[in-house]
């Protein structure tokens, strides 16, 4: 299996759009058998997001994704693990351990709470979302009146 | 008020104001641990007080500006604030929204170094109206300021994720390839080919063989075999222009490939898979085809999943500034020329006119242009005179053509009659848009002689 993480000193790179560098790994019997640093292209996330599509990852794991490269992003067959935050080490570790990755790693504001669904629907629900849960806390008046 | 603030201690004051200004802000420790994140900030980033705290900043804020441009980071390490340095930060639902970060660094009583302050503004709302403004919608290669090519240009990125089949009408010269390719290179198949094929420039049988293919011997002169445009797609896009010409013998083929996915070459006794994604494209309107019987219902639905117009240039008149000098600047890099740009009037001239032809007309306009004009800005001598005439029925019409005046005349004929059309002829509608009194608006009905019953 081929892992494909942005990173930014040794941690899950925090947006995507401006991600700088990939790491490439290769699992077998659930240990890490290679990893290559490579820099990504400059020229966009779009780019980004081909460059990366071309080394055929099976999984992509990255920080804060806008919504159109996401969109994008979900039509690649790999599972695509957007909004993530880590130390690689960590990442990995769980991800061999569970194959999947759990809130733990969710960006803040990002948790699956909020992630009912992703890009457009995502946003709606996060807007439809009653004040208390977002924030913890009643609306103040200033914010019932701009609502 | 004065008496309850002189009462408050000074940290509860401070977390007071902190707490009732529109600006974000939080703090971190050297670690770049958030320490204290304010109730604006909460509402900015849509990130709680809870989850923001004891949190990598970069992490709870996710801005552009974290990874190797951080105005924090440049301040601890220079002593020196930051004021209005502009990025964006990526929210929960994947927006960007546009944020001006001020920094400053944060001391304790001793002057000890303890850490940053950071503060920012929402500049969403007014980078939406600059963006309104000054810069163009865009998907792709399509750039437009037209509301009319709004629709469109909102729904290329989600057309271009999709599968889906798409049909694009719109009048001839409209863009409709351009529209095709777009799509195309947004989608997952942009490394594939992208091959496009004019349904009406050739004969059945030709296209037939075009299309499918056909192996040695199925015809004579088939010397050898011979792949068609649905097998060089590949995973590709296969553009099919003008599909309104197609004869109903060849729009069964085409039905049963976008039924089945399959196909046969000519003269072969297998079938071929077809994987590559389908855009047809038609300037005729299709539904009446169906009606008159010249085209299958069933075809027009498997081709009809996602519909697309091009607006005609007429209707988008705002987008000609910014396509006249995106064809300047291609004929400049095309024939390593450096003319100018355009001169005023030989613009006002060109957003005058009605442009039948749409964009590709205009693009042949500015192509005539640089033929005559050697150096510096296309001027009203340049372009053809056909463009230069004045409006029949106009004043002008009878006095010749040519000159500044005429030309001034011949657009403000041109903008009153598209207001007064669009208004249904309400000449209070009309000047309200037009930003003129109604007065003002029958005195120059009468000069251009614009008939008010119309």
């Amino acid at each position: 299996m081929k892992v494909a993480i942005t990173v930014w000193q040794q941690r899950v790179s925090p947006v995507f759009d401006v991600s700088a560098n990939l790491l490439m790994l290769s699992l077998h019997d659930g240990k890490i058998a290679d990893e290559q640093a490579i820099p990504l292209p400059t020229s966009g996330p779009a780019a980004k997001l081909a460059f990366i599509a071309a080394l055929q990852p099976d999984v992509l794991i990255c920080g804060a994704m806008s919504a159109q490269i996401q969109h994008v992003a979900e039509t690649h067959p790999w599972q695509l693990y957007a909004f993530m935050k880590g130390s690689v080490r960590r990442v990995m570790r769980a991800l061999i351990a569970g194959g999947v990755l759990a809130d733990d790693f969710s960006l803040p504001g990002c948790t699956a709470r909020n992630r009912c669904c992703t890009g457009n629907k995502w946003a709606q629900c996060v807007a439809q979302e009653p004040h208390e849960k977002r924030f913890g806390r009643p609306l103040c008046q200033s914010e019932k009146n701009e609502n | 008020m004065t008496a309850h603030s002189s009462t408050l201690p000074a940290a509860t004051m401070t977390e007071a104001i902190l707490e009732s200004i529109s600006e974000g802000v939080f703090t971190v420790d050297n670690q770049w641990r958030i320490t204290s994140f304010n109730r604006a900030a909460e509402q900015i980033t849509g990130v709680t007080r809870a989850e923001a705290l004891q949190q990598r900043c970069y992490e709870v804020f996710k801005s552009s500006m974290c990874e190797g441009n951080c105005p924090l980071r440049a301040t601890l390490t220079n002593n020196q604030p930051i004021i209005n340095r502009a990025g964006y930060f990526i929210n929960a639902a994947g927006e960007r929204v546009a944020v001006s970060v001020s920094t400053a660094v944060l001391k304790d009583a001793e002057g000890r170094v303890i850490g940053g302050a950071e503060t920012f503004r929402d500049l969403s709302e007014v980078e939406t109206l600059r963006s309104a403004l000054n810069n163009p919608a865009q998907a792709g290669r399509m750039l437009s300021h037209s509301p009319a090519m709004q629709p469109v240009i909102n729904l290329v990125p989600d057309v271009a994720a999709s599968n889906s089949t798409v049909l694009i009408q719109g009048e001839t010269g409209t863009g409709k390839e351009l529209l095709a390719k777009t799509i195309h290179e947004l989608s997952p198949r942009a490394g594939a080919p992208f091959v496009a094929v004019n349904c009406g420039a050739l004969p059945d049988n030709l296209l037939e063989s075009e299309l499918f293919g056909y192996k040695k011997g199925a015809f004579t002169g088939a010397t050898q075999d011979k792949p068609g445009r649905f097998a060089l797609a590949g995973n590709g896009t296969l553009f099919l222009d003008e599909i309104g010409e197609v004869s109903p013998a060849l729009q069964v083929r085409l039905l049963r490939v976008l039924q089945e996915q399959t196909f046969e070459p000519l003269g072969s006794t297998k079938s071929e898979q077809c994987h590559a994604r389908i855009i047809a494209a038609t300037h005729r309107d299709l539904t009446e085809l169906v009606a008159a019987g010249s085209f299958r219902q069933d075809l027009f639905y498997r081709i009809h999943v996602v519909d697309l117009t091009m607006p005609p240039l007429r209707e988008r008149s705002e987008d000609i500034d910014l396509l006249v000098n995106q064809f300047i600047h291609h004929f400049n890099q095309q024939q390593g020329r450096s003319i100018t740009g355009i001169h005023s009037q030989a613009l006002a001239v060109l957003r005058a006119y009605r442009w039948p032809g749409n964009i590709r007309e205009l693009e042949n306009v500015i192509e005539r242009a640089f033929v005559l004009c050697r150096e510096g800005d296309i001027e009203l001598r340049h372009l053809p005179a056909g463009l230069n005439q004045p409006l029949s029925g106009s004043p002008a019409a009878s006095s010749g053509s040519g000159t500044i005046t005429d030309s001034r005349r011949s657009a403000e004929r041109q903008r009153i009659v598209e207001s007064l059309e669009r208004h249904q002829y309400n000449r209070k509608a009309t000047a309200d848009e037009l930003g003129i009194h109604k007065t003002t608006l029958y005195r120059k009905m009468k000069a251009l002689a614009i008939d008010p019953q119309r």
